[in-house]
């Protein structure tokens, strides 16, 4: 991987000397510095303002969870041998994808934190399909996202329920999928690595597995973060109003809207519902996609398993918490 | 990326992150108990870069023993710099009517009406939300009816017709998922004034709710006659959760 700084050559009386680094970072930091001083301020229309906000706020409620999880991710790799894995997990991956989506249950995380936890038990030899369903289930499916959405629907508690079911079968669903179909070589081959054993004591091997993993995944994460608060004051506005009446039509638009707006998991419960004018069933699929796959979700993907990885994962995960939403809400008989 | 950059790269997010913890900015992105959560964050990223600092320094040179094949990193952690950027150049503020104007028609949701009665006093502080969920719970206004409370928020343009209403900003988990909460002011002597050119005008109103205007036709939106109103200084936190 080669370092865009390192590639800027300047050219010094005739001599090709190459920037480093850490000249590019001071550099850019007293410009920064430079222009706060003049007080020059960047924010000159409502969209960048708002955009700004949205977009630091997304990482910045993002940060906490995903440092939790390159902790945990870290612990795992230094601590857990992928024979303790082994004996947990049944040996059919079949049988061993919703005992995953079960562990998620019980864990409650946020979608940043399950990403590089998801990495390092691939990386422990637990098989990609189990990972990926835990992937998908622990944010999704446990106690405070439920606790939330109780909260925000107080008048249709059979939202809860529809929220379990709709995202519990997306996780095993996906996983089961990816278990038959699923080919070794989607995932890049870094996440396959294993640090190698006796490189000093485990908590050095712990912190270097999690410095590792949040350079990693923190960069796409902001690249997600971008991404989301631009589309999120572009566009939704227009397009939810007047959607009352066509319901498939609301249920896509509320599941794209839901990849759009990266929101967490334990905050769309909310959004849900205040969209007042949509029927239950296009909110349910929209808090059953949001968890799974959004902006946020496949550029940290992208980071941490490889664009082949997320090119497959997340249209594969989209449609099928599309259908595992509708089902749900139908077998629970939201309007 | 070398070792050397991911690391003070990593001290700088870090650092920014106990920064807007420590002076209070953070309140324009997430709730106040993320807060905390936060500034831990910020310390184990500071935390995980320096102990490879002080490895790097206690050892003499780079031909002592294998470096666990930690080559730094490819190039999009160069992204990281980005929010450090944008918070150390821009600090963007609390949303405000801005991002009422972008969230067209959606109101945040009413239902959850508050058991509890009202703060005792002649005029107490209810906020906005407060409000609008006991006014659409009980359609004769409740706890409500004939009482006078203050309600602090931004005025922006009425929804429907002339006028202005009363807004704020509910967040759930982050900025990202505010919603407008608004009253309609009935203020025929016009002491609230017009919405803020520019930044947002923040008011504290003394107001009595007109019973029965929180219906689904006006949206949940309900009406109050304004009886006082004052210009007061953006609160902190500016959103109502």
């Amino acid at each position: 991987m080669s370092d865009p700084s390192a590639t800027i050559a300047i050219m010094t009386t005739g001599v090709v000397r190459r920037v480093s680094g850490v000249e590019v970072l001071a550099v850019v930091l007293v410009v920064a510095l430079g222009l706060r001083v003049l007080g020059v301020d960047p924010l000159v229309t409502p969209q960048l303002r708002v955009g700004a906000t949205v977009f630091v706020a997304v990482v910045v409620q993002a940060l906490p969870f995903l440092v939790l999880g390159v902790l945990l991710s870290g612990v795992l790799t230094a601590y857990v041998s992928p024979a303790a894995l082994r004996r947990v997990l049944p040996a059919r991956t079949g049988a061993a994808v919703p005992v995953a989506v079960a562990a998620g249950v019980a864990l409650p995380g946020c979608e940043c934190a399950s990403v590089p936890v998801a990495r390092r038990l691939i990386a422990r030899g637990v098989p990609d399909a189990v990972a990926l369903a835990f992937l998908l289930a622990a944010p999704a499916v446990n106690p405070i996202v439920l606790v939330a959405t109780a909260v925000a629907f107080p008048d249709a508690p059979e939202m809860v329920l529809a929220r379990f079911v709709g995202s519990f079968a997306t996780a095993a669903v996906v996983g089961w999928v990816w278990s038959r179909a699923g080919r070794v070589e989607w995932i890049a081959e870094r996440v396959r690595r294993v640090p190698t054993p006796g490189d000093g004591p485990r908590w050095r091997v712990a912190a270097a597995t999690a410095r590792h993993d949040l350079v990693d995944a923190g960069g796409f994460l902001v690249l997600g973060g971008l991404a989301a608060a631009v589309l999120t004051t572009v566009v939704p506005a227009a397009w939810v109003a007047g959607l009352g009446e066509q319901v498939v039509l609301a249920v896509l638009v509320m599941a794209v809207l839901a990849v759009v707006m990266s929101l967490c998991s334990e905050g769309d419960a909310f959004v849900a519902a205040s969209l007042s004018a949509l029927p239950l069933l296009p909110r349910l699929v929209f808090l059953v996609v949001g968890p799974a796959v959004d902006l946020k979700l496949i550029a940290l993907q992208t980071g941490t398993f490889g664009r082949a990885f997320a090119l497959r994962f997340a249209p594969v995960t989209f449609v099928v918490a599309v259908l595992c939403g509708v089902g749900a809400g139908l077998a629970v008989g939201l309007p | 990326m070398t070792r050397e950059v991911r690391n003070a790269l990593l001290v700088f997010v870090g650092a920014v992150l106990v920064l807007i913890v420590a002076d209070g900015t953070v309140l324009h992105y997430v709730r106040p108990g993320m807060a905390p959560l936060v500034a831990a964050a910020g310390v184990v990223v500071v935390g995980l870069a320096l102990l490879d600092v002080v490895r790097d320094l206690r050892r003499s040179g780079p031909e002592d023993g294998p470096v666990e094949h930690d080559h730094g990193s490819g190039r999009s952690a160069w992204l990281l710099l980005v929010p450090v950027l944008v918070v150390l150049l821009a600090a963007p503020p609390s949303l405000g009517s801005d991002a009422v104007d972008l969230a067209g028609s959606r109101t945040v949701a009413v239902g959850r009406a508050p058991e509890e009665p009202l703060p005792p006093g002649e005029a107490p502080d209810v906020p906005v939300v407060d409000l609008v969920a006991r006014a659409a719970a009980a359609p004769d206004g409740g706890a409500l009816a004939g009482r006078d409370v203050t309600l602090i928020g931004f005025v922006v343009p009425a929804r429907a017709g002339p006028g202005v209403d009363l807004a704020r900003l509910v967040i759930s988990c982050c900025a990202a998922d505010a919603s407008p909460v608004r009253v309609r002011l009935d203020d025929p002597r016009g002491v609230v004034g017009g919405p803020g050119s520019g930044a947002d005008r923040w008011v504290a109103a003394r107001v009595r709710l007109v019973p029965g205007t929180a219906t689904r036709e006006s949206g949940f939106v309900p009406t109050v006659t304004v009886v006082d109103a004052v210009e007061v200084a953006e609160p902190t936190p500016a959103y109502e959760y």
